[in-house]
């Protein structure tokens, strides 16, 4: 916990504002510290594994910026982003969803910005938001603070389950759906094409706007895809993407793509919180799509990951005690545990850290703070050895705790 | 609520999708386009002489030692640049600064110093973790309309605090903190935008001792200090008042505004939620450009280029002022700035700079209405803000001769 009692005295003579008190520090953060340490096989972040990051392709992009662009790659832009990116992005985006404009896009830094400007645009104190029960605990961080309250929705493989959504829309009168439709961080799960329409068809029937979070719709390395809910729903649903996980996130990069009528606002508020997305990423990235090396970059980063996820299931297929059961994701970063009910992944972190492994117990990811018996592991940023490692000392964690 | 099903190419969706307009935020469904925005629109128009806008000169950039630093960059830090970092800042870079901020007497540890998307950024989290609806905060008046931006839509309550060619007034501060509960004091110490004005040394020492007496906060936005250029630097107000300040830099000024690089040293507790508000908007900043920042620092690029940025906008603000000398009415008076990139000239009063805007425009030549830089309505409609660092000298001149010929007419 980050506030000491100390602290909290201090708080009210500084007068912070009274819905930012009730806020904690990110507990996956906390997680990350402890699971840095020296020797722990960690499979708590969710970071892309930094040996595909295409050093030589980015600096190759970077030389024709600063060659062919020069100064206005340095130079303050448009709170919309720089209009060859948002060209570029339409493009794509009419040639894979659907037909799409300048005028829908909009650059942000990172989905976790995309989300923030959601929060921001949308959220008075006290409205509802339909999520996935778990999702990703940036989006909770992120509507925290706007004090909405949540009506989550039970997710089975095929996703979001939309009967439990209709009820809790017909109870909550939500202002919008939250979804990570694809390979959901924390638990891998992808929507189905069937669960997808009527998601859309309940959205329309409440004029709900949709917000998917598709983050990692790019990773799929099984199955068949699976349409996206924009080129499903059109201008229905809001679609919040990234560069983080196809190109590099530290570049903090990603985009909205959502209807003409309502981008204007995303504008404004883009503009109060930091008037734009910094230049010269847009640039670079705009390079590195335009000299074509995308498409081959997302194919190396998918047959990696496929590689460590077989591995890793493998090895808890092969080690894991009766009872236990997880998600055997098609793509993305993540797959998901869960324990016999009686067990607490929180309790037996301590343990597993002694035992030099790491990962990230459920709660976080439940707006209720239940989830108690589940944990994330991450499959993207270790070595094949440490999968095998990892995972079986994991294994004797659990039969030892059974 | 319409009952009716969208078809799968979500064809029919458009006019609904308007309807998401009810959905919106009471905070978000109250921002109107911005006029403003329309008036530099109109500045940028080809042929059009522009003091309207807040750009620093594109050949400020050091681009010529860019490709020299990106390959130290590369080669030092691999492939961390471009991977997720910490909320508060790549650690090189937060490093690099402590020392930088040292050298303006903000004596702070690494562990002390915050990166922000943008000085922007530090105003949005500031009034994001700070402001309840209806809460005063005490700004300058005029002041940096970004800072209004930033704040607004927490729905703040703005008391103005006096000033005069000096900047505020301290007064005027304590009478403003004595009558109590005010959030936080946001003030531009140097070059402020738009106003051009510096407050001096003894007003500094003044404004940090009210702040300790009445345990105030204060953010000290000091985005423009390094680009002096006569006269001596002087002072921050937080090196006087350490506890109760939030100082703030950008490399907007120093290095490149597209890189959205913003830093600030605050009281612990402070900085604690900044960082935890930042987690929930964009985890963290570009790691890539901060790196690049750290090494433009360090390896000395900075104190090689900031002379010529200098050498830049010199002869640029000499050029406005003694052209405003030359051909400005004797009914005007205008700031005398040692730095930065604005100069405020105030007409007489009746004069509506707003509503000439559009004759300045017909000539060829632009700026921003005073009006839009004051917290209350109504305020400063005899004023106008002239940038003179994006404007070469020639026209500079041109500029201003016939702003002087039109506000002749306008006030006659
Ligand atoms: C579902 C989801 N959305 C958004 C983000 C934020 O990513 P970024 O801001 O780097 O695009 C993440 C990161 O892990 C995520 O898992
Ligand atoms: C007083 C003041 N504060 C903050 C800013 C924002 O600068 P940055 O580019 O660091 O966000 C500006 C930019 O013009 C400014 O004038």
């Amino acid at each position: 916990m980050l506030v000491g009692q100390n602290e909290k005295v201090q708080t009210e003579q500084w007068k912070i504002a009274t819905h930012v008190v009730e806020l904690e520090s990110s507990i996956i953060r906390e997680i990350l510290k402890i699971s840095s340490q020296p020797g722990v096989i960690s499979f708590a972040g969710g970071l892309p594994a930094p040996e595909l990051f295409p050093m030589e392709e980015l600096r190759e992009a970077m030389e024709i910026v600063v060659t062919k662009h020069g100064a206005p790659a340095f130079q303050y832009t448009l709170s919309r982003g720089i209009p060859q990116l948002r060209e570029l992005l339409a493009e794509r985006a009419t040639a894979y969803d659907t037909a799409t404009s300048v005028d829908n896009i909009l650059i942000t830094a990172g989905a976790q910005q995309a989300i923030e400007l959601v929060a921001r645009a949308f959220i008075d104190r006290g409205d509802y938001i339909i999520t996935e029960y778990p999702t990703y605990v940036g989006a909770l961080q992120a509507f925290n603070y706007y004090q909405a309250k949540y009506a989550t929705v039970e997710m089975d493989a095929e996703g979001m389950i939309p009967e439990r959504a209709e009820e809790k829309i017909l109870k909550y009168e939500p202002k919008l759906i939250y979804t990570v439709s694809n390979f959901q961080n924390p638990t891998g799960i992808t929507m189905s094409e069937n669960r997808r329409v009527k998601l859309i068809e309940l959205a329309a029937r409440h004029n709900i706007p949709i917000i998917d979070d598709n983050s990692y719709g790019d990773i799929r390395f099984a199955g068949q895809p699976v349409p996206s809910l924009k080129s499903l729903g059109g201008d229905r649903v809001i679609a919040l993407r990234s560069f983080s996980k196809i190109i590099a996130p530290g570049l903090r990069l990603g985009w909205m793509n959502g209807p003409e009528s309502i981008m204007g606002y995303f504008e404004r508020v883009k503009q109060c919180t930091d008037l734009h997305t910094n230049t010269l990423c847009q640039y670079l990235i705009y390079e590195f799509i335009s000299a074509g090396k995308l498409e081959a970059h997302i194919a190396r980063i998918i047959k990696d990951y496929r590689a460590k996820r077989d591995l890793m299931v493998q090895t808890m297929r092969d080690n894991f005690p009766e009872g236990i059961r997880w998600t055997e994701p098609e793509g993305g970063l993540f797959l998901w545990v869960e324990l016999p009910e009686h067990m607490s992944a929180k309790e037996l972190l301590p343990k597993a850290v002694a035992m030099k492994v790491a990962y990230v117990y459920g709660e976080p990811f439940f707006p209720d703070g239940q989830g108690q018996n589940t944990l994330r592991l991450n499959f993207s940023n270790a070595t094949h050895d440490n999968i095998v490692e990892g995972i079986t000392r994991l294994a004797e964690l659990l039969k030892e705790n059974m | 609520m319409s009952i009716s099903i969208v078809t799968g190419d979500g064809k029919r969706s458009s006019e609904r999708a308007e309807a998401f307009g009810d959905r919106l935020a009471s905070r978000t469904a109250g921002m109107k386009a911005s006029v403003l925005r329309e008036i530099l629109k109109v500045a940028s128009q080809p042929g059009v002489i522009s003091l309207a806008g807040g750009l620093p000169a594109p050949e400020s950039f050091p681009v010529d030692f860019m490709p020299e630093l990106i390959a130290k960059v590369l080669k030092k830090y691999g492939p961390a640049v471009f991977q997720y970092g910490p909320t508060e800042g790549f650690p090189p870079f937060r490093e690099i600064l402590a020392g930088y901020l040292a050298e303006r007497g903000v004596k702070a540890t690494a562990d002390e110093v915050i990166v922000t998307t943008g000085s922007q950024q530090m105003l949005d989290t500031l009034g994001k973790v700070l402001i309840s609806p209806g809460d005063k905060v005490a700004v300058e008046s005029p002041t940096y309309l970004g800072a209004l931006a930033a704040f607004n839509p927490y729905q703040p309550n703005y008391v103005a605090i006096d000033s005069d060619d000096d900047g505020v007034i301290p007064e005027s501060l304590e009478e403003i903190l004595a009558a109590g509960s005010v959030k936080f004091v946001y003030l531009i110490p140097n070059f402020q935008n738009p106003s051009g004005r510096t407050i001096p040394a003894d007003r500094r020492k003044a404004i940090a001792k009210s702040v300790i007496r009445y345990n105030a906060l204060l953010i000290e936005d000091d985005p423009y200090r390094a680009l002096r250029y006569e006269g001596n630097h002087l002072p921050t107000i937080w090196s006087m008042a350490p506890d109760n300040v939030v100082h703030a830099g950008t490399m907007s000024k120093v290095l490149s505004p597209g890189l959205r690089l913003g830093f600030s040293v605050a009281p612990a507790l402070i900085r604690r939620w900044m960082v935890l508000a930042k987690q929930g908007i964009d985890l963290h900043t570009s790691s890539f450009d901060q790196a690049l920042a750290a090494e433009y620092i360090a390896e000395g690029y900075l104190e090689r280029h900031l002379p010529r940025i200098v050498d830049l906008y010199r002869p640029r603000l000499r050029a406005m002022l003694d052209s405003l000398e030359e051909f400005f009415p004797d009914s005007f008076s205008w700031s005398k700035p040692q730095g930065g990139m604005f100069v405020w000239a105030t007409g007489p009063e009746g004069l509506d700079t707003d509503k000439l805007y559009a004759k300045a425009i017909e000539r060829k030549v632009a700026y921003v209405p005073g009006q839009y830089f004051f917290s209350s309505p109504g305020v400063g409609k005899n004023t106008m803000r002239l940038n003179f660092s994006n404007v070469g000298e020639e026209a500079i001149k041109t500029g201003i001769k016939t702003l002087a010929w039109l506000m002749a007419e306008a006030s006659s």
